[in-house]
């Protein structure tokens, strides 16, 4: 190697532009960097026009339909005369279903996670975690199909004054669609805990039972409760199984061999019929509508608020 | 490599060997413990030492693919015997671990967790007070008992896992490495606990700080690459080491 | 030494532990056991149905002539509005909310927490937006583009949370490096971060998607057709789709009809295993690779 300066080679060296961008990519530069600050406003946008709409087409109902008449009535025929507009009856149906499939996939989910968590060998685990998210994939409208052909004559065998359309059916296949999401999500808040605190029960003599009672459930407590809470709004939600499963006759009992009506499934009720715009009836699809998204929205806020605010520090 | 000593054993290894999965991580060690000796377990990093250890209170069956032969016995009775229990095991030989691992709930039910559930039912107070003043915590925390345990330093911490730990009345406590997560001044103090512990009680203690082991045990076991290379008293170890490689582990030539 | 006179219990409490063991056991077989009863009857009573003929023919009154046609047409062109406008979309919301927004402000607090719940508003409250939105409000229709940006916007959030993700495991070195040589972030951004996390992307897409491909409830507040006789001609046109076909045919109280519906629901599940395996193929080909 010579002192001098090799002399750069004229095919492999350039000069750094002043200006190093031209003005056609500068341009194209500033349409996607707008672009992107406007699509990122698009979620913001859609919640907002989700509350508009509802706002408004509901403050268009309740100038029609007293609101105490609609919170607390306890008869549900806006579609017939004579005209009722009391939302209690599909506000039951709502929560019947959510309540037991509730009732149902709880301690199933958790005892699950556990087991995953604290029992499954790899195994056993490559094999069941796909079938979970198989059952979570499964659309809506086949476990409403499952409902009607299977479940229902099942539960008829068992309970001949069962009708055709019961809650039984829709709460059982509501749990079936639930428990993957109860069962994942509480496993991921045990699977947060670290491994020194397994092993600071275990040391202590603890049986595996005792360690998981005692100990890892409590610290995972606020994961899995939201868990729960969530699973219950996935159940509220829920609308092709319940549709098909539960019946279209909102009633007021607790009665769950018998058939009832969910507020989803009033509005898929309403949708397929002939309801002329503007008219009352057409309105009580947003007011239903509205107390769906509160419902749902409140209890997706609550759950959100417990995993954080009730997290044991580790 | 045996030590001489006078006192009956409490708990004895022969021809142990350790395996995760193919790869054995211990070859044929063995020694016995007794109350009232520190035993302090030495060695440079991925020599086997946390692995032996643990597989005296039956933590490795939670590793999968971990594999034993030899026995290991603890008052006499094979501990991986299959009709052997393994929670009554760990009843009785403690653990502390390095990173202080105390339960996330107040210091009270820290303490009193383990013996209630295997079957304490006298004074709670009292277990808690003595097991806390044997640790030299008591005057610390006494007013704040029901208070979480995540509110103390490291270093008390790790004390209330002592005190966790003799909450039990085990006998034998197995320490892995307990003061490598703590400042020097905690450290002073848990070498000091030792101490006083050792007088109740069969202690052995993994550590890579060798001058710790100088200072708190009574026989030393140096341990390389899986195999029990030297077990004597700890003076005379460090004073006149037989093995070639404990010379040179001593003398800083590999950490 | 005085020791507790521990270890009476032992033997109850180890039979509790058993005990509760086999009930978590139990309680993860009988999800597999779910999911074989439902198909075992699906496969048997839906099978004999699903022959080339069904696949080509429209929905007919008469059981024999009953096809799946417009309703697999209808499928795969809303799906592919669905991806035409939640791609882009989905992933310039992403890079907005982890590029451009800083890291902890309130703003973008308030949109992290926005998205999440818009993932868990009901599908049938999107089908409400829709309609009111697309088909009254922009004159869509009842057609199918107004079908498919409905199931766009429904799934946007999932993706934008998948693509969060996927933008958040970019390391930052790689960010870094781009800088350094002189980039500017809209270049970083779209030449290495979005490269780099665009297998995660996809996968969130199309789980997405599939996600999409069984929705029924949106699609029948659009006025999605339960009967039709025809395909759709262009994207203005009136449309019909898969679940809503099951729906239709399951809603009939004859069994033969049920028996269609089980047929249906196979053409579905099949459309959804290919979408997920093509999922499960990326995700397991573009695995890290630093």
């Amino acid at each position: 190697m010579t002192g001098e300066r090799r002399k750069p080679h004229p095919k492999t060296s350039w000069k750094l532009k002043n200006s190093s961008k031209s003005s056609w990519w500068s341009m194209i530069e500033s349409v996607l960097f707008n672009a992107v600050r406007i699509s990122g406003c698009s979620t913001i946008l859609i919640t907002a026009l989700i509350i508009f709409i509802l706002a408004v087409e509901s403050y268009g109902f309740f100038s029609e339909v007293h609101l105490f008449s609609f919170l607390f009535g306890t008869q549900w025929t806006p579609l017939f005369e004579p005209k009722s507009f009391g939302v209690l009856p599909i506000f039951f149906g709502t929560m019947m279903i959510a309540v037991a499939s509730a009732v149902i996939a709880i301690p199933i989910g958790v005892c699950v996670a556990v087991y995953f968590n604290e029992y499954a060998s790899q195994s056993f685990r490559s094999i069941a975690k796909p079938i979970l998210e198989i059952l979570a994939g499964i659309p809506s409208v086949v476990y409403g199909y499952i409902a009607i052909a299977y479940i229902s004559p099942g539960i008829r065998h068992f309970f001949p004054e069962a009708s055709p359309f019961n809650a039984l059916s829709g709460s059982i296949v509501v749990a079936v669609m639930v428990l993957p999401m109860i069962a994942s999500l509480s496993e991921d808040a045990l699977a947060a805990l670290p491994r020194s605190l397994r092993e600071a029960g275990y040391a202590s003599g603890a049986t595996r039972l005792e360690v998981v009672s005692g100990i890892l459930l409590p610290a995972a407590a606020s994961g899995i409760m939201a868990s729960f809470i969530l699973a219950i709004s996935r159940a509220i939600g829920e609308t092709m199984a319940v549709t098909l499963a539960a019946g279209a006759t909102p009633k007021m009992g607790v009665d769950y061999l018998d058939s009832i009506q969910t507020m989803t499934a009033y509005i898929v009720q309403v949708s397929l019929g002939d309801v002329a715009q503007g008219t009352v009836q057409y309105k009580t699809l947003f007011a239903v509508a509205l107390v769906l998204f509160s419902l749902t929205l409140s209890l997706n806020l609550v759950a959100g608020y417990i995993e954080k605010k009730w997290r044991v520090e580790i | 490599m045996t030590v001489n000593t006078s006192q009956e054993s409490i708990m004895t290894c022969s021809s142990l060997g350790l395996y995760y999965g193919q790869v054995q991580a211990v070859k044929d060690v063995s020694f016995k413990l007794s109350s009232g000796v520190v035993s302090a377990l030495i060695g440079p990093s991925g020599c086997g030492k946390s692995t032996l250890l643990r597989s005296f209170n039956r933590m490795n069956d939670f590793v999968e693919g971990f594999r034993l032969e030899g026995t290991i016995q603890f008052k006499g009775q094979d501990i991986y015997a299959s009709g052997y229990d393994p929670v009554f095991l760990r009843a009785q030989v403690g653990m502390v671990f390095q990173k202080p691992n105390p339960f996330p709930n107040s210091i009270f039910k820290n303490i009193t967790w383990g013996p209630k559930i295997n079957g304490f039912r006298g004074d709670q107070q009292a277990l808690v007070q003595s097991s806390l003043e044997k640790v030299g915590l008591w005057s610390e925390v006494k007013d704040r008992l029901h208070k979480p345990a995540y509110q103390l330093s490291g270093g008390q911490q790790q004390r209330l896992c002592i005190a966790r730990t003799i909450a039990m009345q085990p006998e034998v406590i197995l320490m892995d490495e307990p003061c490598s997560a703590l400042d020097p001044q905690s450290t002073a103090r848990v070498e000091e606990l030792i101490l006083e512990l050792k007088k109740e009680y069969c202690i052995l203690m993994v550590t890579h700080n060798m001058q710790q082991a100088k200072r708190v045990s009574d026989q030393t076991l140096f341990m390389y690459e899986g195999t029990l290379v030297e077990h004597r008293p700890t003076r005379e170890l460090f004073d006149s080491p037989k093995a070639d490689l404990t010379k040179k582990y001593l003398s800083g030539v590999f950490g | 030494m005085q020791r507790h006179g521990l270890g009476q219990n032992l033997a109850r409490r180890n039979r509790l532990d058993r005990l509760f063991k086999a009930v978590c056991l139990t309680a993860s077989f009988s999800c597999l056991l779910v999911l074989l009863a439902m198909l075992v009857p699906l496969v048997y009573n839906g099978l004999p149905f699903v022959d080339w003929q069904f696949l080509t023919s429209f929905p007919s009154s008469r059981v024999e002539n009953a096809g799946v046609k417009p309703a697999i047409v209808g499928t795969f062109y809303l799906m592919a509005i669905t991806v035409l406008v939640v791609f882009p979309l989905g992933v310039a919301t992403a890079v907005f909310i982890e590029e451009f927004l800083p890291r902890k402000s309130v703003l973008t607090k308030l949109v992290r927490t926005n998205v999440r719940n818009l993932a868990g508003v009901p599908s049938i409250v999107f089908g409400i937006l829709g309609m009111v939105v697309f088909v009254n409000a922009l004159g869509f229709g009842r057609s199918l583009v107004s079908g498919g940006l409905t199931l766009a916007l429904m799934i946007l959030p999932i993706v934008v949370i998948t693509a969060c993700e996927a933008l958040r495991s970019v390391p930052k070195s790689i960010r870094l490096a781009a800088y350094a040589v002189g980039g500017t972030r809209v270049q970083t951004v779209f030449y290495h971060v979005v490269p780099c996390a665009l297998p995660q992307i996809l996968t969130g897409l199309i789980l997405g998607v599939s996600r999409a491909i069984g929705e029924a409830a949106p699609l029948i507040l659009i006025g999605g057709l339960t009967y039709v006789a025809f395909l759709p001609e262009n994207i203005f046109d009136s449309f019909t789709a898969l679940p809503i076909q099951i729906y239709s045919w399951a809603s009939r109280p004859q069994v033969e009809f049920h028996h269609l519906a089980a047929g249906a629901i196979l053409v579905l599940l099949a459309i959804l295993v290919l979408f997920n395996s093509v999922a499960i193929y990326l995700r397991a080909k573009y695995k890290r690779r630093w």
